[in-house]
């Protein structure tokens, strides 16, 4: 540990020293990984649902059993079993995790509070935290002058129907149902030394129960639990000129008998142990501030502290699934930032506790992490810049290393490269996993199998990524990447799965082992051109695939395309009408390990998910003099067969409207 | 070959090449100008596996039509009643409500030829029967898309006749394609200003 730490602060003596005849930088493209969607973007595409963010992230794959639920994992990291990936709010970390589901709908805003997404899909250090996953920070809109007053409704159907055909035997199929009525509404006010907002929002869905894998599953279920309504209010407050400017956020979301408006509905959730769906009730509760003080003219601390609660319960009917988890996280950071002529630093230190709460006693219920970390951006050489983090985190018992490096370097004529090099450290008990809590105690219903064949306590990743950009004029710009990640160490986790011809669902052993050797690579293209000021059109593409990896990661990574081409072509006219269009296409994707389920089920589990192209369109006008925004959004227009998984729904066409009125 | 049959999803393609097609055109000054009430009925004209075990009647539609520059804009309500043709099925009645688009493609003296997609929801309700009985479950809804065709005429500067043919798929699970062949009357005004603020 001496030894190490010696390293660290030679390390960064030699950093501050090597700045000390730094020259004038040039201002170019910094950090090439980091997308940020707009808040125009976000209207022309009629995101309601928080998942419909996902559609818009280039080098990320979302994947859903539902529909409500989505996981997503960073085309450029390694795959994220656990949603190992950062949500942060205003630059407050939000905790959503059950486990290794991260439902981003449950976070008690909607789109209309958003102003901008910055989303990073490799390494990067941001507000105390370093994520190997990823990461994505919403930054919410800052209420226009006085008080006013916004609601939205939100609703859809899917193509598929029976229709009048329910009445006919030969052509009889299950109702899918529509989607929504999603409601919210709230009130704003702007002012010089405070901005408030007060939200409450309703998401409506209906579990696709109607698709025949889940159909056998979830059928018995009483409708009250494949009908959900879930209600979140939530308050922003921004006090800019207050002592350390603080910025509020609180925020409640819940399922279930607790609900604050809707009627009754129990969550349906995909619960990994015994492969099938259970009915849950959910919690989220988020209280967090977040802020900075002037010390001098070039120096400012930034802090952030927060608690938050997510509770999952089985309702009391069905009590023997043993959900019965609350997991409360505890955070503090605090930071040092100074910026100098020719250069940045930053000096934080950081605490968080997760508290785990269930009806029995857990061998181990309360994690521990203490950070500290530095920063430094600089330029050594004329047209370069450099950045250099370094975190030391540690849970009392054992303490990893976590760095990254970049460097930027402009070639001239409208050439710039960008480098990136990343060795981070991470402690099992900075993951969300099942199997970690379940060693420490946490009980799986009787008849699971899982076998951990888990030792290590951490693991390691390293990461490499160069990025070519060529900025052709004012209006094009390339960007060429490749990139290389290798995990060693990390537990991974499979399941045997075996077909029950009874009832037709599926049962499983699960396996976890470390020191599996995990390694991907890929490459990422991406074309951005303006056409003109009202139109703009984007090409990317980004091809990741696993190599010289162990079977069971190789496996992992085969349920993810190694192909993804997203085009997006946006047109507003600056008035009130502009449109969304959106192509995506995806190669196809294996699950080998239900290769033998799907020949006994007869095909009803897929063991492969072909190649789809996915068309989406978004219509906006506004009326009213923008008081009124209508959107009219068309997903999968091919209707082409959209499933991410062989456990899941099938999402055909379907058309959505979505009112937003603002007073 | 593309098959509106097999790709119903094709009209919200050439929605899209309508729409790429109307980038070019900015807003003119005399956008939503005048717009159109119109009334209309059809008949069904074709035969599916449906038509073996209900009939169509009648449709009766009541729409606005809003001219812009680019485009005509039509929003409007279409019912039809469908009757059983045995005791096993239940009789239900259809409604239509859509949003349209078309564009004037021949013009000749006082005659317009016009073309253009409508999509919506079709929304069914059932009578009642044993196995389906709670309001819930006798009502149905679905998206539908179409394409359309008129003929009109004006006999004065604001009264006109149109003669018009229009091709819908619902998609449900089953497809059901419907061609229906109608004609009705139509009165153009001129949009107040309330309303032409509250549009733009």
């Amino acid at each position: 540990m001496v030894k190490r730490f010696s390293k660290i602060v030679l390390f960064v003596f030699y950093t501050f020293a090597a700045i000390s005849n730094t020259k004038a930088q040039n201002e170019f493209a910094w950090n090439s990984s980091a997308q940020i969607i707009s808040a125009k973007q976000i209207k022309l595409s009629g995101v309601s649902r928080l998942s419909d963010l996902y559609t818009l992230l280039n080098d990320w794959y979302p994947s859903t059993i539902d529909g409500y639920r989505w996981k997503l994992n960073s085309l450029k990291s390694s795959f994220s079993q656990n949603q190992d990936w950062i949500l942060m709010l205003n630059g407050q970390r939000i905790d959503l995790n059950f486990f290794g589901e991260k439902n981003i709908n449950f976070l008690p805003i909607s789109s209309r509070n958003i102003d901008s997404i910055t989303v990073y899909s490799s390494p990067v250090l941001l507000n105390g935290e370093i994520s190997t996953g990823g990461l994505i920070n919403i930054n919410t809109v800052k209420p226009r002058d006085g008080f006013s007053f916004h609601s939205e409704i939100f609703a859809g159907n899917e193509s598929g129907d029976p229709g009048p055909y329910k009445y006919v035997d030969e052509y009889y199929s299950e109702n899918i149902d529509i989607i929504g009525p999603d409601y919210s509404f709230g009130i704003d006010y702007g002012g010089n030394s405070i901005n408030a907002s007060l939200n409450y929002k309703t998401n409506a869905y209906i579990y696709p129960s109607a698709d025949s894998p889940i159909y056998y599953r979830v059928g018995n279920y009483d409708f009250k639990y494949r009908k959900v309504f879930s209600d979140a209010v939530s308050l922003l407050i921004n006090l800019p000129t207050v002592i350390g400017k603080p910025r509020i956020f609180a925020g409640y979301t819940g399922t279930g008998k607790y609900n604050i408006l809707s009627r009754y509905g129990s969550d349906l959730i995909f619960y990994d142990p015994l492969f099938c769906e259970v009915p849950a009730d959910n919690k989220f509760t988020h209280i967090g501030i977040s802020g900075s003080l002037n010390i001098t003219n070039r120096s400012i601390l930034n802090y952030s502290a927060k608690w938050s609660s997510t509770k999952t319960k089985n309702p009391e009917e069905h009590n023997n699934y043993l959900v019965d988890w609350r997991m409360d996280n505890l955070f503090f950071n605090t930071e040092l930032s100074s910026t100098h002529r020719n250069f940045h630093y930053t000096l934080g230190a950081g605490f968080s506790q997760n508290f785990a709460k269930t009806f029995y006693t857990l061998k181990k219920n309360k994690i521990n992490l203490y950070k500290i970390y530095a920063s430094a951006h600089t330029s050594i050489l004329n047209d370069t810049e450099q950045s250099t983090d370094i975190m030391i985190l540690s849970n009392g018992d054992e303490s990893v290393l976590k760095s990254i490096i970049t460097n930027s370097v402009n070639l001239g004529r409208s050439n710039f490269l960008e480098a990136k090099l990343s060795y981070t450290e991470q402690l099992v008990d900075e993951e969300y996993g099942l199997s970690n809590w379940v060693s420490n105690g946490f009980c799986i219903p009787c008849g699971c199998n899982i076998t951990d064949n888990s030792s290590s306590k951490k693991n390691t990743n390293v990461f490499g990524e160069v990025v070519w950009i060529y900025q052709f004029n004012k209006l094009i710009n390339f960007k060429v990447g490749a990139f290389l990640n290798r995990v060693l160490n990390k537990e991974y986790e499979t399941n045997e799965i075996f077909f029950n011809e009874i009832d037709k669902t599926i049962q499983s052993n699960r396996f976890s082992s470390n020191n599996v050797k995990a390694n991907n690579y890929g490459l990422t293209f991406n074309a951005a051109h303006e056409i003109s000021s009202n139109i703009s059109h984007n090409l990317h593409y980004t091809y990741s695939s696993a190599t010289n990896s162990d079977s069971i990661y190789s496996d992992l990574m085969s349920t993810i395309p190694r192909h993804k081409v997203y085009y997006n072509l946006s047109y507003f006219n600056n008035n009130d009408f502009g449109f969304n269009f959106i192509v995506t296409f995806l190669s196809s994707s294996a699950w080998n390990n239900f290769y033998e389920a799907e020949k006994e089920s007869g095909g009803l589990y897929k063991s492969k998910q072909k190649e789809k192209i996915l068309c989406d369109l978004s219509l906006l006008k506004y009326f009213w003099q923008k008081r009124l925004k209508v959107n009219m959004i068309f997903k999968n227009l091919l209707n082409n067969e959209n499933r991410y998984s062989p456990l899941g729904a099938r999402f055909d066409f379907s058309f959505f409207f979505l009112v937003e009125m603002t007073l | 070959m593309f098959s509106l049959k097999q790709h119903p999803n094709g009209i919200i393609v050439l929605l899209i090449l309508f729409f790429i097609s109307a980038i070019d055109s900015t807003a003119q000054n005399n956008d939503l100008e005048r717009f159109d009430a119109g009334i209309n009925v059809s008949l069904n004209s074709n035969k599916t596996v449906l038509h073996n075990y209900w009939k169509p009647g009648n449709v009766y539609g009541a729409y606005f039509k809003f001219h812009l520059s680019f485009a005509l804009v039509q929003t409007g309500v279409s019912f039809v009643p469908f009757d059983s043709k045995n005791t096993i099925q239940p009789n239900f009645d259809g409604t239509f409500l859509y949003a349209q688009l078309e564009k004037v493609i021949f013009t000749i003296d006082n005659f317009t030829i016009n073309a253009g997609v409508r999509f919506g929801f079709f929304r069914m309700v059932f009578e009642s029967t044993s196995l389906y009985h709670t309001e819930d479950e006798m009502q149905e809804h679905e998206i539908f898309a179409g394409l359309v065709s008129s003929v009109n005429y004006k006999f004065t500067e604001n009264l006109g006749i149109n003669l018009d043919v229009n091709y819908s798929s619902i998609l449900t699970r089953k497809k059901i394609n419907l061609i229906f062949i109608g004609t009705g009357i139509y009165y153009s005004f001129n949009t107040p200003q309330w309303l032409k603020d509250f549009l733009k």
